[in-house]
């Protein structure tokens, strides 16, 4: 009988899976690179990444250059195990072991 | 992009596949540097030859000093340049960058090799750590023209082991060209042409 676990729901959601996605295969990312990659809003991507933030996925920093405010954002070690076991539920679901 | 939230497992692992192919091909063209110190050794290796074969000068090792330190300015003017675009820091360049800066400190003291025990010893080492670089960076990139690069700087440095001096810089100019210069225009050809 298949183990069904339930999927996560900070990731289960279209943008912030894609940024959890983005961000766990690079050492880190700035917002315009998020926003280019996503082609979600500013509004939206500020919105969901403070989200992932306030849960303890991903860390935010936030700097400035050339006078610009800048955002950068890394993975966390616990974003990368949520990740890890998001993929591995989604697995389950699909190829469900007898 | 928006925020749906009723996503199905296929639908998820359409997403997962996309970005991370994304964020994977986010690499900076960085012939640059290939081009730049390429150049810069087969003019010091050229002029070396010259003054030391044809006028005979004592001062025949004045060029690698004088173009190998405009060239350390020109890089890290560029580097900083560039650092201020950079929009994502990928594992990948983040190794690789620490790789070529433990062969810039590898070169860096083989000129100490080189002036302890004379310029034909540290010459094949300068090839050896060469074709090192060039190896390391073309099995990461997956990008042949490198790895026939590094290939051809090993082979002349096992060659300068048996040559005297003035063929020594003939050997080297041929491991910059092949291993730096073709292979620096080849990356920025492809980067232009979008198949990197």
């Amino acid at each position: 009988m298949a183990q069904y676990n339930e999927l996560d729901p900070i990731l289960h959601s279209q943008l912030r899976l894609a940024i959890v996605s983005i961000l766990v295969s690079v050492l880190e990312a700035e917002f315009t690179f998020l926003k280019e990659k996503t082609g979600s809003t500013a509004g939206n991507l500020s919105v969901q990444l403070e989200k992932l933030s306030n849960e303890g996925y991903i860390s935010i920093e936030k700097s400035f250059r050339n006078k610009r405010p800048l955002t950068t954002c890394r993975i966390t070690p616990k974003g990368i195990r949520q990740f890890e076991s998001y993929v591995h539920s989604i697995q389950v679901y699909i190829h469900p072991k007898k | 992009m928006e925020t749906k939230e009723n996503l199905n497992e296929q639908d998820s692992l359409k997403i997962i596949n996309e970005m991370i192919a994304t964020a994977k091909t986010s690499v900076s063209d960085n012939s640059f540097h290939y081009l730049l110190w390429g150049w810069l050794v087969l003019i010091a290796s050229g002029l070396d030859y010259y003054l030391l074969t044809i006028t005979h000068s004592p001062n025949h090792w004045l060029p690698w000093p004088v173009l190998m330190g405009t060239g350390g300015i020109i890089a890290l003017i560029y580097s900083l340049f560039q650092k201020r675009k950079e929009k994502v820091k990928t594992y990948f360049e983040t190794f690789l960058g620490h790789t070529w800066f433990s062969v810039l400190v590898a070169l860096f003291l083989t000129a100490f090799v080189g002036g302890r025990f004379g310029g034909q010893i540290a010459y094949p080492v300068i090839m050896i750590i060469y074709g090192m670089g060039l190896f390391v960076s073309g099995m990461t990139f997956r990008f042949i023209p490198l790895i026939i690069g590094s290939i051809i700087c090993w082979a002349c440095a096992a060659a300068a082991c048996y040559v005297t001096h003035d063929i020594q810089l003939i050997l080297l100019g041929i491991s910059v060209l092949s291993g730096y210069i073709i292979p620096g225009y080849i990356l920025k050809l492809s980067f232009k042409n979008g198949t990197v």
